[in-house]
């Protein structure tokens, strides 16, 4: 009850909102740091979905509105915050001030009842206005909040407050001949929202995000992440809002030749791929009946790569009784098992005691046109004490991936986490599709090594790694 | 005793004296009030021009990027002694030199660094003899990174007069190199500062 009060009365002293300059040009406002004209604002559209009847009120030089529960549609949500999130000083009495909102892949933004300032990851960010607690709601400063979701929130000249996801990035990269195009969004892409179409003369593709707004300059984005060989095929990459409120965000390929395009199905919903090549050629496929699923579950119509590290004459790092090739392939051939029960078809770089090139793993995952791809390795190191599990990434579409992995991984090991890292391993940074590489532990530690010598610990680190995969094609399919 | 004390009391000093330290507490926050809405109201000038950050011709250290037990870098100092040739190419050599002293079993055995040459685009060209490509050293992603990062960290900082590195071409005598362990090394490393422990 204090603290309803203590926000009702913090809304009612602060009624420094007021700004009419915009009236002439309502739908120029929306942009983090400057006033909204509430006066034009009749209704709310969250992602695409009007909400009739939202109540909204001016809060310092923002729009308060409880939309928590909208949030879904901005790919985020709302939940109680984790201790551990806390800003440091915070007294346990404080604690239920406190809430946060989760975005997947990414540090959770803390957030005060009250106090007019976010936290990530420990560091503060000022908003135009604090959360309020009103009638058992959370009311949250709508211009201040939509930024740091990855959103966008703009006015429409007939009273529309528009919050849209956006479009973060597009990237282009090409692997063995196979040219792929990622678009990645600050939120999941619905079915059906996104339209494609070409043109013949001057050849063109094009992709239109229906309820995403623009979040980012694509050209300037795109040429940094064009490899040279995609110059080839790609004169350049456009995007730009094709229309507004409802807004439609179109990205257009401007081809130097005609090339076919073909989506990728892909785990992760904020992301969508495009492959892309000359007319008549077709993708490779494969019938094993080994690699079939064996189960159904959250991993149905999944394609997923298992690639044990090392192996032949590659013995990876040795232990003391021990070489890491032989384990990565145990745990690979478990982490199949659970996988195909999960229902998954799984395909195998190696399944026996065989030399593969980093090259020949890479060219196996791509021209498979696998949805995930998961490399699985032993750490080592010259300190017999380091210890731990880890897991890499080096695409942006792989980080939700890297994160699940670990996040479960971790549990499953009981060892120290060493956290998910960025780092350029060959497999992950040439593979087309999101993909990760673990180190399930250090076999370079006497201790670690033993327990990875126990086949039922092997199966605990392959169950973990399953779990965490098939947690992130629940969450982000 | 009571009542002579009771009789002496005087409440009117007492009351002023209350008076005046709220009176100069309340301006205090006043104060401190002002000076916030002032610092939160003043525009940040920023020059049109970002500042170009040049060399310092007067550094006398350098900073090394050494892997610790945990197999995370930590930076350390090294004071240059007078005289000290500044040129890219001797802070180079003398940086990885005293890494090798410093941590040799970070590198594999008998590691020399043979060239150092600049290109375009800040890179700078290290050049290694073939004891650097030793298969049987690069095993686990620790080993790999910490050795590779602890190079380019430490060369990428260098205080050097006549060239500013931004990212590092690693070759085996002379030849590109296409992997380190499981290290995708076909084109220039940037710096990366997510290996360096954190306190």
């Amino acid at each position: 009850m204090g603290l309803l009060l203590c926000a009702l009365f913090s809304v009612s002293n602060n009624p420094t909102y007021a700004d009419s300059a915009s009236e002439g040009n309502p739908a120029a406002s929306g942009v983090y740091g400057q006033t909204p004209d509430l006066g034009t604002v009749r209704s709310v559209s969250v992602g695409g979905q009007e909400i009739r009847a939202l109540p909204m009120r001016v809060g310092n030089l923002d729009i308060l509105s409880p939309i928590t529960s909208s949030l879904a549609a901005l790919g985020a949500s709302a939940s109680q915050v984790n201790p551990s999130n806390l800003p440091r000083g915070t007294s346990r009495s404080q604690q239920n001030e406190f809430f946060q909102l989760n975005i997947p892949g990414q540090r959770p933004l803390v957030l005060q009842i009250g106090k007019a300032v976010a936290y990530i990851d420990g560091k503060s960010k000022p908003l135009l206005a604090a959360p309020l607690l009103m009638k058992g709601q959370i009311w949250l400063p709508v211009f201040s909040i939509a930024p740091l979701l990855g959103a966008s929130a703009r006015i429409a000249p007939d009273g529309t407050l528009y919050i849209n996801p956006t479009i973060q990035s597009v990237r282009v990269f090409k692997v063995k001949g196979t040219l792929t195009v990622t678009i990645s969004t600050s939120a999941p892409i619905p079915d059906g929202k996104v339209l494609m179409g070409t043109t013949d003369n001057p050849p063109k593709i094009y992709f239109d995000f229906q309820g995403f707004s623009m979040g980012f300059d694509a050209n300037g984005s795109t040429s940094q992440q064009t490899v040279s060989d995609g110059k080839d095929e790609i004169d350049q990459v456009r995007a730009g809002l094709f229309q507004s409120f409802p807004d439609t965000t179109r990205i257009v390929l401007d081809l130097n030749k005609p090339m076919q395009a073909s989506v990728q199905p892909m785990p992760d919903k904020t992301l969508f791929a495009v492959l892309l090549v000359s007319p008549g050629t077709t993708a490779a496929t494969v019938s094993n009946v080994d690699d079939a699923p064996t189960g159904s579950g959250s991993l149905n119509g999944m394609t997923i790569v298992v690639d044990a590290g090392h192996g032949g004459k590659d013995t990876g790092a040795p232990g003391q009784h021990s070489f890491e090739k032989d384990h990565a392939l145990d745990i690979s051939k478990r982490l199949k098992k659970y996988l195909q029960s999960m229902g998954a078809k799984v395909l195998m770089t190696r399944d026996d005691d065989t030399f593969i090139s980093l090259e020949g793993r890479v060219s196996f995952a791509n021209s498979h046109q696998a949805n995930i791809f998961v490399s699985c390795h032993l750490n080592s190191y010259s300190n017999p004490q380091s210890s731990g599990t880890g897991t890499y990434y080096y695409t942006s579409q792989s980080k939700n991936l890297a994160y699940e992995v670990q996040r479960s991984l971790d549990a499953a090991s009981g060892l120290p986490n060493r956290g998910v890292n960025q780092a350029r391993f060959y497999v992950i940074r040439n593979t087309t599709m999101p993909s990760i590489l673990t180190e399930s532990c250090f076999i370079s530690n006497p201790h670690e090594e033993a327990l990875v010598m126990q086949p039922s610990y092997r199966d605990k680190l392959a169950k973990g790694i399953a779990q965490g995969i098939a947690n992130y094609v629940k969450k982000y399919r | 005793m009571t009542q002579d004390n009771q009789t002496n009391f005087r409440p009117l000093p007492v009351i002023l004296m209350v008076l005046i330290l709220a009176a100069v507490a309340l301006g205090g926050w006043w104060l401190k009030t002002q000076q916030a809405e002032s610092s939160a109201t003043k525009i940040p000038i920023t020059s049109s021009v970002p500042p170009v950050k040049t060399p310092d011709k007067n550094a006398h250290s350098l900073t090394l990027y050494i892997p610790n037990e945990n197999a995370m870098l930590e930076k350390h100092p090294l004071k240059l002694e007078d005289g000290t040739s500044t040129h890219f190419a001797d802070l180079s050599k003398l940086a990885f030199s005293t890494l090798m002293q410093k941590v040799p079993y970070n590198f594999p055995k008998g590691t020399k660094l043979l060239h150092v040459k600049t290109g375009d685009n800040g890179i700078a060209i290290l050049d290694f003899n073939s004891n650097f490509n030793d298969a049987s050293f690069w095993h686990g992603s620790s080993t790999t990174l910490m050795a590779v990062y602890s190079i380019v960290d430490t060369i990428t900082t260098l205080p050097a007069d006549d060239f500013k590195a931004q990212q590092v071409q690693f070759l085996i005598e002379g030849k590109p190199i296409a992997v380190l362990g499981e290290l995708d090394m076909q084109d220039p490393l940037k710096p990366d500062m997510q290996w360096v422990q954190k306190n």
